[in-house]
This record gives C-alpha cells, sequence and structure tokens, in this order.
C-alpha cells in the first residue's frame, strides 16, 4: 500500500491544499503552523474515524469538532488516493453535514458507508489498522513515551526485555502498565480471599474478622454476613418478644378473668360465711332430729322382740333334748357297722364256696392210678398193632387187560376186585395171599411162623383194653384223664374259695358271725350321727341367739330408759328438734344463692380467697413479664427482621456480584501472566538482527553490536567493546534507540509487504552527529518502503534527502 | 357508605440500605398516608379502615407515631379505624406506640385492640358493626377469626371484618407464622366485606379487600401503591376503586438484547418519566455488537442520573467480540492481541474477554 494523495477541502486551517507523494523518502517541510499536524491528523482521520458519529462518543464528537473549518464551516472533508500492487484507490470522507464515506476503485463501483469502507480496508490494508495506527502513523513521540513506560517497568533490566516489552505494546497497551493497573484491580478485590477456598484467607471469618486490608469481595462477605447475622438477632429478637408477649397477655387475661371472677362474686362472701354457719347448725339439728327418731321407732320394736323371744325358746330347748337322745342311739347303732360290713362283704364268698362243694360231690371220680394203668394197658395194645403192621406184606398186580379177581388174606374171605387195563391192585397181608382166577389162582405166604403169634398177643391186648375202659365207665383212655384232669381242678378250686373265706373273716366262722350280727340294732332304724351332731349343734345355737337377742333387747330399752325416762318424753324431744330444723332451713332459704355450679359455700369462700391469691401471683406476673419485656425490647430503635432480610438479600447480591467480578479479573490477570510469559520467551530473531542493523546505522558504528545471551540482546556494545545496558545509555542514544526500534518495529511488520512509514521530526531531540546518524538509517529504511517525513527543520530536511514537499 | 381502607403503611421503615435515597423513603410513606386522608376527604368516606402494620415495628419513634396520628386527624370522615398488625401488634396494658398512638382518646380514631364486635351507630353515626381480629404478636400460627364466627351480631345494616394476616393462596406464607387464614375460613363468616392488611399487593375478590400496601417499601413490590375505597351498600354488590398514593416504584428489570433495535427500544423506555420515580434493579442480557454494545455501557451514568435510584445495573450483556475485532485493534503478537485471543476462545470467559478488552481500551477508536 502506497500513499499518492491525500486533499483536505475543507479540513481544520485549510480550505482547499492536496500533497502528493510519490515512492521512498519525501520530506514534508514547513514551519511551526504550516498545517504539518493538519496533514497528519487528516491522514489518520480519513483512515480510522467514521463519518457517522455517535454524539455520545465524547472522543469523536470532538475530534469531528476540532478539524471543522475554522469560521463557519458545516463539514470537513479529506480524500486519500493510494495504490495497492498497482491499483488504485480513492477514499473520501465527509463528516458532519452530507456526512459521507466512500472507497472507490480506479474503474469500478464505490463502497458508500462506514462499516463497508472500514471492512474494504481492513482487507487493503499490509497490517493490521492497530500496527498502522500505533507504529506506521504514530508520532515519534509517542514511541519514545512507550518506552519511557517500558522502562519504568518492573524487571526489565535487559534490553532484550526492552525489545520483547516493545513488541508486546503495540496497540497503545503498555503491558507493564496494564499488568500493573491489573494486578492492583485484582488485589483491590480479592485481597485476602481466598477464591480456591471460597472464603476469607486463614479463617477470618466474622467472628474473627479482620479489621484492614480488606478486599472488595472480603468487604462484601463481612457486610453479607453481617447482615445474616443481624436478620438472626432481629428473629431472635422478635420470637423472644412474641414469647414474651404471649405469656404477658396469657397472664394479663388470666388476670382478668379472675378478677371478674373476684368481682361478680364478691357481694355474695357474707351470705355464704351466713350460710357455711347455718348449714353446720342445721346438720347438727338434723342429726339429732335423726337420732330421736330412731329411737321412737327402736323402742317398740325391742319391745316386741323380747316377748316374741320368750314365747320361742322353751321349743327350742326341747329340740335340743330329742336330738340328744336320738344321737345316743345313733352311735350305738354305728358300733356293729363293721360286723355288717365284713358280712356284707363275705356273703358272696361263703355262697360261692358251697357251690364248689356241691360240684365236686356231683362230678365222677377217676383216681389218677387208675389212669395210669389205663394207659399201660392201651400201651400193650398199640405195640401188638404196631408188631403186625411191621411183618405185613405190600402187593401191587399190574393188569395189562381189564382183569376181575377174587382176595383172600390171611385166610380172610375172598374179596371180588375189578382191575382196568393198564391200572394196579395194591393191597396188604400179614401171613398170606391168594388171587384167584378163573384161569389161574396165586398164593403168596411170608414164610414165617411168627405172624401167628404176633396176630394172638393182639388180640389179647385189645381185650384187655376193653375190660379197663368198661370198669371205668369211659369210652377212652383220653376221656379218663379228662375226668381225672376236671377232679383234681374242682379240688384246688375248693381249696382256694375255702381259704380265702378264712383269710375275710380272720378264721373266725362265717354262720357264728351272722349269728352275732341278729342280735344288734336294724340298720335303716337311726341317721348318721355327723348329721345329728350338725343339727344338734345348730339347735343349741339358736337357742344362745335367742338369749342374747333378748338380753341385748332388754339392756336396750333399759338403756333408753335410762336415757330418755318414759316413751312419752320421748316423743316430746322429737317435736322439739323437728321445729329447730326447719327453723333453720327457713334461715338458709332465705340467704342468697350461691354462683352457680357451686353448692358448698365453703367451696366458695375458699375458692374465693384462692382467687384473691392468684391475683395477686398473677399481678406481680404481669409486672414482672412487662418489666422484662421492657429490657428487651430496650431503648434501642430496631429495623424489623422483613426490612433486614431485605437488606441481607441485597447484601448476598452485592457479594455474589463482587464475587463474580473478582472472579473474571482473576482470569484475566492469570490469562494476562500466561500471554506474557509467552512473550518472555519468544525469539526475536528478526526484530533483534534489524534493529541492530539500524542502530549501528544510526550510531555510526559507535554502538555497533548488542551483547548476546542465551540468544537475546543484553545490551548495548560500545565501539570501545564495553557492553552498556539500557538504562545507561545518553538521553540522545535512548532517542536514537526509540528511534532505531520503531524502524525495526515497521522492518519486521511490513516484512515482504509494501506500505509506507509516516513520521514526526523523527531527529528533534538528536545532535548533529546523531542527526545524521539517524537520517541515514531513515534513507536505508525508505530504500525498501514508503517513508514519509514532517519536520519543520530545514536542516533536518537536508540531512534527510528524498523528496521534498515543502509546506508554505 | 364509603369506606376508603389501606394497610401495610409501615411507617418508621429505615431503607438503611439506600442510604442515599432513605429519607426520601421514609417521608414518601407519610405522603402517601396524607395521599389518602386527602383522596378520602376528597371523595367523602365516612369510615378510614387501616387494617394493619400502620407502623414498621412496635419500637418506632414517638415523633413517628405522633406524626401518624396528627395525619389521621386531618380525616373528616366518621371514623378511622386501627388495626394492630404483626409489626406493630398490640400488648394490652403495653407502654409503648399505641399508648403514644391513642393518647388522650379523643378525635375520631380508634384502635381496635380486642376480639369483640365494635358497634359504629352509638359513637360514630355508622349504621355498621366492625369485627376486628388485631394482632398480639409478630407471628402466630392462629389468626384471629374464631371468635367472629360464634359472636352475636348487633342489629346493623353492615358487618364489617378486619383482619391482618396470610390469605392462603394470594399470601406467600410457608411456615403459615402469620396469622394464616383460609378463603373457605373468610368466606364462612359471612361479613359484608372483610378487609385484610399484611399481603402487599392490592387485591378484590368478592366481598375480600386486600388494600395492600399504599407506598411500595421493596423490589418485591412490584406495584405503584394505592389504597382502595369501597362503596357498601346493603343488597348491592360492594364497588371498589384503587385510589393511587404511591410516590416511588421498585421495579427489578431484566431484559435481553440482542439486537441494535432493541437498544434503541429499551433506551427510549429507560428515559420515560416513569423512571424518575423509580428504584430500579436493571439487568442486560445478551449478546451485541460493539456500537450498540456501546450504548448500553453508558447508560449506567444516565440512569443513575435520570432514575430516582438505580439500585444496580447489572450488565451481563457480551460484547460480540470476534478474531476480526481483536486484529483490527491490535497488532497480531501484541500482548493485547494474545491476551484478547486467548480470553476469545472459551465461551465461559466472554466476562473476562469483555472487561480486558474494556481495560485495554477497546472503547477507544
Amino acid at each position: 500500500m502506497r500513499l499518492e494523495r491525500i486533499r483536505l477541502e475543507p479540513f481544520g486551517a485549510f480550505g482547499n491544499r492536496e500533497l502528493a507523494f510519490s515512492p521512498g523518502l519525501q520530506v514534508v517541510l514547513g514551519p511551526n503552523e504550516a498545517g504539518k499536524s493538519t496533514f497528519w491528523n487528516a491522514l489518520y482521520e480519513v483512515l480510522f474515524r467514521p463519518v457517522l458519529i455517535d454524539k455520545r462518543k465524547t472522543a469523536d464528537r470532538e475530534a469531528v469538532a476540532r478539524f471543522l473549518p475554522i469560521g463557519s464551516g458545516n463539514h470537513s472533508r479529506v480524500s486519500l488516493a493510494f495504490s495497492i500492487g498497482g491499483d488504485s484507490w480513492v477514499l473520501e470522507k465527509q463528516w458532519q453535514t452530507g456526512a459521507k464515506a466512500a472507497l472507490t476503485q480506479a474503474g469500478g463501483a464505490a463502497l458508500i458507508g462506514d462499516e463497508e469502507v472500514r471492512e474494504k480496508l481492513q482487507a487493503l490494508f499490509p497490517v493490521t489498522p492497530a500496527v498502522l495506527q500505533t507504529v506506521l502513523l504514530s508520532r515519534q513521540g509517542q514511541l519514545s513515551r512507550t518506552l519511557e513506560e517500558v522502562k519504568a517497568g518492573p524487571a526489565l533490566g535487559t534490553l532484550s526485555d526492552l525489545l520483547r516489552a516493545s513488541l508486546q505494546d503495540p496497540g497503545g497497551v503498555s503491558v507493564d502498565a496494564f499488568m500493573k493497573e491489573l494486578e492492583a484491580e485484582h488485589e483491590n478485590a480479592l485481597l485476602n480471599w481466598d477464591l480456591a477456598a471460597s472464603g476469607p484467607k486463614d479463617g477470618k471469618l466474622l467472628s474473627n474478622r479482620r479489621k484492614v486490608n480488606l478486599g472488595a469481595v472480603l468487604k462484601a462477605y463481612y457486610a453479607e454476613q453481617e447482615a445474616s447475622l443481624a436478620v438472626a438477632e432481629a428473629e431472635a429478637f422478635e420470637s423472644r418478644l412474641d414469647l414474651l408477649n404471649g405469656e404477658r397477655r396469657t397472664a394479663q387475661e388470666a388476670f382478668d378473668r379472675n378478677q371478674r371472677f373476684l368481682d361478680e362474686n364478691g357481694p355474695l362472701e357474707k351470705g355464704a360465711r351466713s350460710r357455711r354457719e347455718l348449714e353446720v347448725e342445721c346438720l347438727d339439728g338434723r342429726r339429732v332430729l335423726e337420732e330421736l327418731t330412731a329411737v321412737c321407732d327402736d323402742w317398740p320394736v325391742r319391745k316386741s322382740e323380747i316377748q316374741r323371744l320368750e314365747a320361742a325358746l322353751p321349743a327350742l330347748h326341747a329340740q335340743v333334748s330329742r336330738l340328744a337322745e336320738e344321737l345316743d342311739r345313733a352311735k350305738r347303732g354305728e358300733e356293729t357297722r363293721p360286723l355288717r360290713e365284713l358280712l356284707k362283704r363275705a356273703r358272696p364268698e361263703w355262697v360261692h364256696l358251697g357251690e364248689l362243694r356241691e360240684s365236686s360231690r356231683r362230678m365222677k371220680a377217676v383216681s389218677k392210678a387208675e389212669v395210669e394203668a389205663l394207659r399201660r394197658t392201651e400201651d400193650q395194645a398199640k405195640r401188638g398193632r404196631l408188631a403186625v403192621e411191621a411183618g405185613q406184606m405190600q402187593i401191587a398186580f399190574l393188569a395189562r387187560t381189564a382183569q376181575k379177581l377174587g382176595v383172600i388174606r390171611d385166610g380172610s374171605a375172598e374179596e371180588a376186585r375189578e382191575v382196568a387195563a393198564g391200572s394196579a391192585l395194591k393191597t396188604a397181608a400179614v401171613a398170606s395171599l391168594r388171587l384167584e382166577h378163573p384161569d389161574w389162582s396165586l398164593s403168596i405166604g411170608s414164610g414165617s411162623a411168627d405172624a401167628k403169634a404176633l396176630l394172638d398177643r393182639l388180640s389179647d391186648a385189645e381185650a384187655a383194653l376193653g375190660a379197663a375202659l368198661a370198669k371205668l365207665g369211659v369210652a377212652s383212655l383220653e376221656e379218663a384223664a379228662s375226668l381225672e384232669a376236671a377232679s383234681h381242678a374242682a379240688q384246688i378250686a375248693f381249696e382256694k374259695q375255702q381259704g380265702k373265706l378264712e383269710a375275710l373273716l380272720a378264721g373266725k366262722d362265717f354262720e357264728e358271725l351272722e349269728a352275732k350280727l341278729a342280735l344288734a340294732p336294724p340298720e335303716e332304724s337311726f341317721r348318721p350321727v355327723a348329721d345329728l351332731a350338725v343339727e344338734k349343734s345348730r339347735a343349741e345355737s339358736a337357742v344362745a341367739q335367742a338369749e342374747t337377742a333378748k338380753k341385748e333387747a332388754e339392756e336396750k330399752i333399759a338403756a333408753y330408759q335410762s336415757k330418755y325416762g318414759e316413751r312419752t318424753g320421748l316423743y316430746h324431744r322429737v317435736g322439739e328438734a323437728t321445729k329447730k330444723v326447719a327453723d333453720l332451713q327457713a334461715e338458709l332459704d332465705a340467704l342468697p344463692s350461691l354462683p352457680e355450679g357451686i353448692k358448698d359455700p365453703k367451696a366458695f369462700l375458699d375458692e374465693m380467697d384462692r382467687a384473691r391469691e392468684r391475683s395477686r401471683g398473677l399481678q406481680a406476673e404481669v409486672s414482672r413479664l412487662e418489666i422484662e419485656r421492657a429490657a428487651h425490647i430496650g431503648s434501642i430503635e430496631r429495623s424489623s427482621a422483613d426490612e433486614l432480610r431485605a437488606e441481607h438479600r441485597e447484601a448476598a447480591e452485592a457479594f455474589r456480584s463482587c464475587l463474580t467480578e473478582a472472579r473474571v479479573l482473576d482470569r484475566i490477570l492469570a490469562a494476562a501472566r500466561a500471554v506474557k510469559e509467552r512473550g518472555a520467551s519468544r525469539p526475536l530473531d528478526g526484530l533483534q538482527a534489524t534493529f541492530q542493523e539500524y542502530l549501528a546505522t544510526m550510531t555510526r558504528g559507535n554502538y555497533s553490536a548488542t551483547a548476546v545471551e542465551e540468544g537475546l540482546p543484553t545490551g548495548v556494545r560500545r565501539g570501545d567493546g564495553e557492553v552498556l545496558p539500557y538504562e545507561l545509555l545518553s538521553a540522545g542514544t535512548q532517542d536514537q534507540f526509540a528511534l532505531g526500534l520503531r524502524l525495526a518495529m515497521a522492518h519486521y511488520f511490513l516484512e515482504g509487504k509494501e506500505a509506507f512509514l509516516v513520521m514526526d521530526d523523527p531527529l528533534v531531540d538528536m545532535d548533529p552527529e546523531r542527526q545524521k546518524g539517524a537520517a541515514a538509517a531513515l534513507r536505508a529504511f525508505a530504500e525498501r518502503q514508503q517513508l514519509i517525513v514532517f519536520t519543520c527543520h530545514p536542516s533536518h530536511a537536508d540531512l534527510f534527502g528524498g523528496r521534498r514537499i515543502e509546506l508554505a | 357508605m364509603k369506606i376508603l381502607a389501606a394497610s401495610d403503611f409501615h411507617l418508621g421503615m429505615k431503607f438503611r440500605h439506600y442510604p442515599e435515597v432513605s429519607d426520601r423513603l421514609i417521608a414518601a410513606r407519610f405522603t402517601a398516608l396524607e395521599k389518602l386522608v386527602e383522596a378520602g376527604n376528597r371523595e367523602g368516606c365516612d369510615l378510614f379502615i387501616l387494617a394493619g402494620d400502620l407502623f414498621d415495628t412496635t419500637s418506632v419513634p414517638k415523633a413517628t407515631v405522633l406524626k401518624a396520628r396528627a395525619i389521621l386527624d386531618r380525616f373528616a370522615g366518621k371514623l378511622v379505624a386501627v388495626l394492630p398488625g404483626n409489626h406493630d401488634f398490640y400488648v394490652p396494658q403495653g407502654k409503648d406506640l399505641w399508648e403514644t398512638f391513642i393518647g388522650e382518646g379523643r378525635g375520631n380514631v380508634l384502635v381496635l385492640t380486642e376480639g369483640a364486635p365494635v358497634p359504629l351507630a352509638a359513637d360514630w353515626q355508622l349504621d355498621a358493626c366492625l369485627y376486628p381480629a388485631p394482632c398480639f404478636a409478630k407471628h402466630s400460627q392462629a389468626n384471629g377469626l374464631a371468635w367472629m364466627a360464634a359472636a352475636p351480631r348487633p342489629a346493623c345494616a353492615i358487618h364489617i371484618g378486619v383482619a391482618h394476616g396470610s390469605v392462603e393462596g394470594i399470601s406467600p406464607d410457608m411456615d403459615g407464622r402469620y396469622y394464616p387464614m383460609t378463603r373457605g375460613e373468610i368466606d364462612r363468616l359471612g361479613m359484608d366485606a372483610m378487609f385484610i392488611g399484611h399481603t402487599h399487593a392490592q387485591r378484590v375478590e368478592g366481598t375480600l379487600f386486600i388494600p395492600g400496601t399504599p407506598e411500595p417499601d421493596g423490589f418485591d413490590c412490584a406495584h405503584d401503591g394505592a389504597g382502595l375505597l369501597v362503596e357498601l351498600q346493603r343488597g348491592k354488590a360492594p364497588r371498589a376503586t384503587p385510589v393511587p398514593s404511591g410516590t416511588y416504584t421498585w421495579r427489578h428489570e431484566t431484559h435481553l438484547l440482542s439486537e441494535a433495535s432493541a437498544v434503541d427500544r429499551l433506551q427510549e423506555k429507560l428515559s420515560q418519566p416513569a423512571y424518575h420515580t423509580r428504584l430500579l434493579k436493571l439487568r442486560l442480557e445478551g449478546r451485541l455488537a460493539a456500537d450498540a454494545f456501546q450504548k448500553t455501557r453508558e447508560w449506567g451514568a444516565v440512569l443513575r442520573e435520570k432514575c430516582f435510584h438505580l439500585a444496580s445495573f447489572e450488565n451481563q450483556i457480551g460484547l460480540l467480540i470476534g478474531k476480526a475485532d481483536i486484529d483490527a485493534r491490535y497488532a497480531p503478537g501484541s500482548f493485547a492481541h494474545e491476551l484478547l485471543t486467548e480470553l476469545a476462545r472459551a465461551p465461559e470467559d466472554v466476562p473476562a474477554l469483555q472487561k480486558a478488552w474494556d481495560h485495554l481500551g477497546g472503547g477507544r477508536p
């Protein structure tokens, strides 16, 4: 971007004036008041000031007013022609009346309006508007001032620090001034406040609050806490006051109730006292009357009782005698009761013994020896039969065809038998067997000579057995044995029953005992002795009671006679007592009634006494509570808890707001520190090399190089080799330093771009030698970029060389 | 019968949190009372009912009490009936404000200190009977209406209940500590009119009249302050009309601004005369471009001058600061450029970005 022409028509003191620029170095020379500053301002205004001014923006408003034409002008106007890469552009702005902003590319349409023009310019600028304003278009004085501020900052001991700060500062911001301001603000906000813990540092809560060094947050926190405390205190105060008021009101109401009771019932007290005395008298009179009336009633009753008892006593005595006799007879009858009971138990046993005896007598008698003899006879017969059976032949005849046979065994008669074909005829014989068939006869003999003897002995034995059975009259040995066993069992049963009866009667004879019992009185002729004894005792008691009652009645009558004389005197006294009671009751009825619900005058009078006592107590209680209430209220004028709550809400809101603001500050400070830290470690190679180059040119080799440490400059090396830190440089050298720095920064930002640098009297504070050096450096810069220098010194203009533009 | 009703004047409030304007706020409460007395006289009201909390505490200065009494003595109607509320509760035989207020008992001012019918015919020539429920403590979980239902009612044209406390569904009373009343309880009393103080916002529902505070006293009291003129006639529906009495208004306004036109509209609104008597908490939210944003930045100073009292101004509007804005303003690599770029990264840093922008001189051309 290269400036070609600027026209002011009108602007400030100029009604219509134009300056034309060419590439390279141009020097605008003019005496003071010739309008150098007006051109410089016109250049700044046309590039950066909008034409539509917000009147509330003082800076805009004042700037526009300042550059209105002197006299009666109602607008100011500037047009600037510039080129970029061969393209020509014209920027025009008019302020106040007919305000207009337009940017036109040669052969193109115009962009109209502040915003559109601003956006397009930003796109066309080789650097940001900020760089343009603060580096390329700033007055030299501004840069020097910035350097002064940088120097005044902390920890800028080295040249590298200074360069870094200078690089960071463009934008019109002094980093250290900014940091200082920010830290001060941060300190003011957060002093003694622990942001992480969100509370006062060192636990300094309201109870042990910090008195000094309070940041805004801590102050707001204490204010909020105090307001909260005030609310709590007011609530406690009001609660306590509510309590005291409640107690006092309760006591007062109780006192009032009590007092009403006393007021209402006070007039009844006198009557109640009379009533109390009369009621006692009346009670006594009634008691006497009741006593006399009772005696009146009792006396004839007692008399009649004595008569009745005297009549009844002989019969009662006779009953006692009769019962004594009956009891005696019954006792005697009672003595035969064991014998009667014994015989009653023994009689069935005695009868059973007789039955056993008769049964035994009727039974057939077979002795044990007879049974044994019969058993021996039967054994002999049995042995004969066994011998015959042992010698017997067993014949089996198998017929292949059906046969009709005659069978003759041991010489017995022939027995006809038929045998089917294929079946067998089985038979037996002791001595001989013969089979007869019409066609044949078969005889079989045993061959033994004893077979006949055996059969004979058997016959004898069986004959002897039949004789023995007949003798005993039994059919068999078993019957004989059974008869013998039954006879033996009957005998044993008889003997056992006989023993049992003897044991029961203790050896005494049953018949003898029965004869003895027959002599005693019959059992059913007397009642039980116990019953008779009880009956007799009751009869005796009745006699005793009757006699006692009679005696008591006699004594009572004697007492009445002793106390009241004869009965007529008693009746007279009853009449007197009745009258007295009636009189007293009449007096009572005439007295005023007791309060409703109270029947007893004593209870009423006691209640009145208690009510008076209560009144005194309640009055004292009301007084005490009133004193306590007054003491609680005190003489302090208080705010209500409701108002204090509203105040607390405000304080809490203020605290929250303050804390939020402080957090924002904290965030900014943290970010700013980080950015500054990053800046401190940023390589500055390009800037450093260019700066050294310009510095060497300006000082003509006197300060040709900077000391380097860790790749960064730490100071300025003088021609004699001595390294001087920035702060030890002379004022003139420091000016050269500032100019060199500005050129280096312009170089730095414009690297590879086409742009312009505008400077205002850059040599003004230098000695002639330094001016030459500085002018050489400017010429060197102008070889690369367009450089426009404003000056009022012709000698400076001579030093600069280049194209001169003279302002009249 | 014309009745003027009001409640909750809270005379004696100190407004310590607003020291710059506390004197005027304190005075405004008396002004409201004066305005209502004048309105009552102008309208020819027979009865002026004050339904509790005429005073803020039972320990208000004697001068406050006497001043209030002097104003009320100027009421030209038949009677001013004053009910002790929960802030200025009555202590029987107590040596406090009501003793001072009652003074020698002259004039047409009656303090309703008992829960008992007050027939008005004999002493004040009004064919009506009052049924008061005075407060005897700051807090109470029981209201004072119970006796009204059971009390025998004298023969008269109009029966008027006067109570002080929260009304279910109308007044906030989470813990039920402010003499809570239900609508059912109130309706069952069958009064021709029921005046209930404590709730600061005016409300009329049938025969229930909540006069509200005549002079708002805080930011939770977003109305203009008024008394209530009620015309009662046997057999006719009551007619209620608000009687403006407030001087100052309290408003907590939050505005979301997202375009320049909204800023202009709000700016116009804020310049209206209503803000000259307004205590204002203003909160602005949204995101705006630089020009519109800059306008809002200047409102604080303007409103401090134009508003009666700007209690707080929270400008939470974020400036739409983008990379182009930062590039335009600061040289790349410069401290300011890097700091703003760093803060522009996270949305939560918008307030920090805004503040840093301001600190770095973002407002300059």
